[in-house]
Formats: structure tokens, C-alpha cells, sequence
């Protein structure tokens, strides 16, 4: 994996800028910000006798903002907990250990990326819903953990790849247990790999509608994606469209933050597949 | 047995075996993971795709779904609307090249522009698909844009009609996707060799000329890169998008294969033919990759 490949833009490919160069990624920069200040501004209008920022409590009202986020959070937590354990395993397995067909089952796993949901949603609901598993929360936890495993199973591998192979061999020769090898060495030097697979296994469920929408029927186990989507249901005028715009930008708060904090492992984590 | 356990010591052999088996332990969650949710049901949806599976029972139909796909004017025009996302992506790479090339002459305060491009990316389908709506929307921003610079004429309700509200979509899908495509396109100039490009430029080659005979074959690899995923997220990824922003209409002008398999079948239970209309968006993937991969290699060897 390359370490922060974003570290280098200094030595990218151009000479020092000039002006023109600056205002035109200026403007660039400004149009990408039109989805949050639109967000921000009408949030901020003002309706009947409310002041500014009345519609950030009257969303409170229309939806069960608190509860909503935290269904959200234990969906998104739950799949990221889970991902994490089950890749991080796997990847120790397929880099260090390996088993009989282990090459042919990692082959199959990276295929397993480019199937599409769409393909199998159908035999997928019908089978948790035959499990019992619409309106629990482990039928949507376990959806979202094995939708990310594929991808997030090939960077832990690759990661763990670029570990020397004495690290674990020594270890073995000095006594240690395989489960300690994995908790001791291997889990410690993942750091880097673990935030992004992290992160991005919780931006993908948090920001997620198909799957909330079909596993969690009953509107008090909701997720927030879900609640916004279904706000929009109830539309009218011109402040219910403000408070629709509102609850989308309060949803946006968790990705936004866990974005600007880890931009760098997510950057890294897209490119994964490309620089090895 | 005829070996004698007790006289033997643990050798290679056994440390390879006990390697083996924690090997096999370690990787089963992952593997359960993924055959409990993607390739077992995909079996399951590649023969149901045969039947007229309503959920309860299924009749073999043979091709009868997939034939009927081809007859039904909504699956047409979602089938046509999948390609055409598939052919405005490279339009929109276009764009997100540029960018990432300026960025990378290291313009005033270039860390955070990147951020503030790269920023949209957190937003989910469903936030951009509201956000859409209401920008495209009659007494909308883009109207009042329009109408403030004198464009009046142009004023219209833009998700209203079959074509503007196709092209909204259109736009709205590659106006998400380009600021992570800008900064994948960021990270593949930082590999380009620096000292190829000092030794052109010594050479008095002109800032086009590198761009075009040294910049661009070095990035190649990464052009395919962002076109797949791109395309892989136009086919399988916008169902929040297409769900808040125009639940594929005004009739079917906006229905995708991946919208149709939600209309046509989670919410009517016509399970067999929204099989079918699922593997069919799987095989338009697969279909493509394989002609982007064949194509970036016949380039290769040109």
C-alpha cells in the first residue's frame, strides 16, 4: 500500500502555478461546495414567526432525529465491528497462512466485488426474511458486514502482504499461538489498513437506503437515511421542503466528520486496487 | 494406524499442516460472510431467473423472462437509460482529469482546494438526490440563475419532462462522482515520473505536448481504473439517488436496470423477472469491464 500518496502533490507533474491556474480551481472549488451551502443556507431560512434556525428544531418535530441517528449508528457500528474482525482474520490467513484452495477462494472473493447487489437483493431479502431476520437488527448488520468483506478482505490481504513473512515465522519457532500472532503482531501493524477499512465500511452503511429500507420495516428501528428519504413522502410547501433539506444536512453531520478526518486512509483505500 | 505418534517429533510437515488449518479457521468468517450473502443468493437468482418465482413457488419458464424483458417498453427504456449513464461517464471524466491536472501544478492554497473538491464525496445518494430535486425544481435555484442572467426561456420544470429530467440525472450522477475521480486522478499524476518530464521540458517540449505523450500514458492504468468504478457504481449504486430524486420518472424516462428490479419486483413480488432483470445488470457489467479490459490492452500493445 502506498503511505499517504497525497503527501507527494508537491512533487507532482506541473511547474509552479500561475494566477489563471489558481482562479479556475478556485471556481472549481466553490461549485463543489453548492450541495452543502444550499444545505446550509435554507436551513437557515426563516418561516411563519420562527427566527433563523427554528427549522433545525422544528425537524425534531417531523422526525425522531436522536433515535433515528442512533439506529443508524448501531447498524453502522455493528457492520464496521464486524468487517473489521472478518477481514482483518482473513487477511492474515490468505497473506501468512494460507489452506488448501486458499488461492482459488481469494479469486473468488475479489469477483465477488463486481456482483451487483441489484442481481441478488431478491434471494437475499427472502432468505433473512425465511431467517426471521426483518426488523432485527443482526438481519441488516450482517447484510451490510459481507456487502464490504470482499473489498475489505483484498486490502487487508495486500497490507498484511507487504509484512515480511519472518515476523510470523519467528514467532511460530519462539512458541506463540497463531490467535496471539494475530492479536499481538499482526493486528498492532495494521493500524492504517483497520481506519480505512473502517471508515469506509461506516460511510457506506450510514449513508445506505436499499437495504434499511427493506430489513427495517418498523419506523421506530429506522435509520436516518430512511427517515430523511421518507420525510420527503410528506412534502408540501416551500418550509416542508426546507425542513426535508434540514434533516438531510443533520444526517450528514457523521459522514461529513468521519470524511474530513480520515480523508487520507480513504483516498488510499480507493486507489488500493490500483497501486499494487 | 501404522505410524507411531509417540516416537515422532513435531516436524515441518506438522507445523505446515497446523499453518494449514489455522489458515482454513481464520479465514472462515469472511467466507461465510460472503457465501451467505453474495454467492449463494446469486445462485439462487441466476435460477430463479428461470421461473416465475413469486416468492413462494416457482415454475420453470425457461428464457421467458428475459424475453419479456426485451418486449417491455419500461425495461427498453430502463435497459437504454443504463447505457446511456455508461456512455456520459467518460464526458464526465473529462472535467475531473483537468482539475486533478491543474491541482497537481500546485495552485495558491492547493491542500485545501483538494479538500473542498474532494468534500461532496461524503454525501450519501440520498442527500445529493434531494438536494438535486429541489435545484432542478420549478421555483429552483437553476431557474432563478436563469432568470437572473436573462435566460428566461430556459426556465422550466426540468425533472417534469422525460428529456431534461434524464439529462438532470445524468448530470447530477457525474457531478457527484467528480471530486473522487478528481483526486484518484490527483494520486495517479503524483506516480508520473518527474524526471521524464524535466528532461522534455529541458528538451523544449511544450506543456501539451508532456501532457499528452508522457502525463497521459503514464496514468492509463488509473483512466480504466476510474472509468470502472464509476460504471459500476452507475449500474449498481444510484438506487438512492434515482429513489429521492425522481423515482424513475415522469414515466420511465429515468428507470435503470437496478431501479427496475426495486419497481418491477421488491415491491410488486415479482420476484422470477426481477431476477432476471438483475442478472441481466450483472452480465452488462461483466460485459463491459471485459471491453474496457480488452480494449486498454489492445492500447497497451499498440
Amino acid at each position: 500500500m502506498t503511505a499517504r500518496p497525497l503527501r507527494h502533490r508537491r512533487a507532482g507533474v506541473g511547474s509552479a502555478a500561475g494566477w489563471p491556474t489558481s482562479a479556475v480551481v478556485f471556481a472549481v472549488a466553490a461549485l463543489s461546495m453548492f450541495p452543502f451551502g444550499f444545505l446550509l443556507i435554507r436551513s437557515l431560512a426563516v418561516h411563519r414567526d420562527m427566527g433563523v434556525g427554528g427549522l433545525w428544531l422544528v425537524i425534531f418535530d417531523r422526525m425522531p432525529v436522536l433515535l433515528y441517528a442512533l439506529n443508524s449508528s448501531i447498524v453502522s457500528i455493528g457492520a464496521t465491528v464486524i468487517v473489521l474482525l472478518a477481514s482483518s482474520m482473513a487477511g492474515f490467513a490468505f497473506s501468512k497462512l494460507g489452506f488448501r484452495f486458499s488461492g482459488l477462494v481469494y479469486t473468488l472473493i475479489i469477483a465477488a466485488i463486481s456482483v451487483p447487489l441489484a442481481a441478488t437483493i431478491l434471494p437475499n431479502y427472502l432468505n433473512i426474511a425465511k431467517l426471521g431476520g426483518i426488523g432485527t437488527w443482526w438481519g441488516p448488520i450482517l447484510m451490510y458486514a459481507a456487502l464490504a468483506t470482499p473489498f475489505s478482505v483484498v486490502l487487508m490481504t495486500s497490507f498484511f502482504r507487504a509484512l515480511p513473512d519472518e515476523l510470523t515465522e519467528s514467532a511460530v519457532v519462539d512458541g506463540a499461538s497463531y490467535w496471539q500472532i494475530y492479536t499481538l503482531i499482526m493486528l498492532r501493524m495494521a493500524g492504517p489498513a483497520l481506519v480505512t477499512v473502517g471508515v469506509l465500511c461506516f460511510l457506506g452503511t450510514w449513508n445506505d437506503l436499499l437495504i434499511g429500507l427493506l430489513l427495517l420495516p418498523d419506523p421506530a428501528m429506522r435509520t436516518i437515511s430512511v427517515g430523511v428519504a421518507t420525510l420527503q413522502g410528506v412534502r408540501a410547501n416551500a418550509m416542508d421542503n426546507d425542513i426535508i433539506l434540514t434533516g438531510s444536512l443533520i444526517s450528514a453531520i457523521p459522514p461529513v466528520v468521519a470524511f474530513i478526518l480520515f480523508q487520507r486512509h480513504i483516498v488510499t483505500g480507493i486507489t488500493s486496487g490500483i497501486t499494487k | 494406524m501404522a505410524t507411531h505418534p509417540q516416537i515422532r517429533r513435531p516436524g515441518r510437515s506438522d507445523l505446515a499442516r497446523a499453518r494449514r488449518r489455522a489458515g482454513l479457521l481464520f479465514a472462515l468468517p469472511a467466507i461465510a460472510l460472503v457465501l451467505a450473502i453474495t454467492v449463494i443468493p446469486l445462485a439462487q437468482a441466476i435460477y430463479y431467473s428461470f421461473t416465475d418465482w413469486n416468492g413462494a413457488t416457482a415454475r420453470w419458464v425457461g428464457l421467458r423472462n428475459y424475453v419479456n424483458m426485451l418486449r417491455d417498453p419500461e425495461l427498453k427504456q430502463a435497459m437504454i437509460n443504463s447505457c446511456l449513464i455508461l456512455l456520459s461517464i467518460p464526458l464526465g471524466m473529462i472535467p475531473a482529469f483537468v482539475t486533478a491536472y491543474l491541482l497537481s501544478r500546485g495552485p495558491l492554497l492547493s491542500g485545501l482546494m483538494r479538500t473542498l473538491i474532494f468534500a461532496p464525496t461524503a454525501l450519501s445518494w440520498i442527500v445529493i438526490g434531494i438536494v438535486a430535486r429541489q435545484t432542478f425544481a420549478n421555483e429552483g435555484p437553476l431557474n432563478g440563475l436563469l432568470s437572473a442572467i436573462g435566460l428566461d426561456v430556459l426556465a422550466m420544470n426540468w425533472l417534469a419532462r422525460p428529456s431534461t429530467a434524464l439529462i438532470a440525472l445524468l448530470f447530477t450522477f457525474n457531478a457527484a462522482v467528480f471530486g473522487v475521480n478528481t483526486v484518484i486522478f490527483l494520486t495517479a499524476l503524483s506516480t508520473v515520473d518527474r524526471s521524464t518530464i524535466e528532461a522534455a521540458r529541458i528538451d523544449g517540449a511544450s506543456e501539451t505536448r508532456i501532457l499528452v505523450s508522457i502525463i497521459l500514458p503514464a496514468v492509463r492504468r488509473f483512466v480504466e481504473f476510474v472509468f470502472i468504478i464509476t460504471m459500476v457504481a452507475s449500474a449498481t449504486g444510484i438506487f438512492g439517488l434515482i429513489y429521492v430524486m425522481t423515482a424513475g420518472g415522469p414515466g420511465s424516462a429515468t428507470m435503470t436496470l437496478e431501479f427496475a428490479v426495486w419497481r418491477r419486483a421488491l415491491s410488486t413480488g415479482a420476484f422470477g423477472p426481477g431476477a432476471a432483470i438483475g442478472i441481466s445488470l450483472m452480465l452488462l457489467v461483466l460485459l463491459v469491464i471485459a471491453i474496457v479490459r480488452r480494449l486498454a490492452r489492445v492500447e497497451a500493445d499498440a
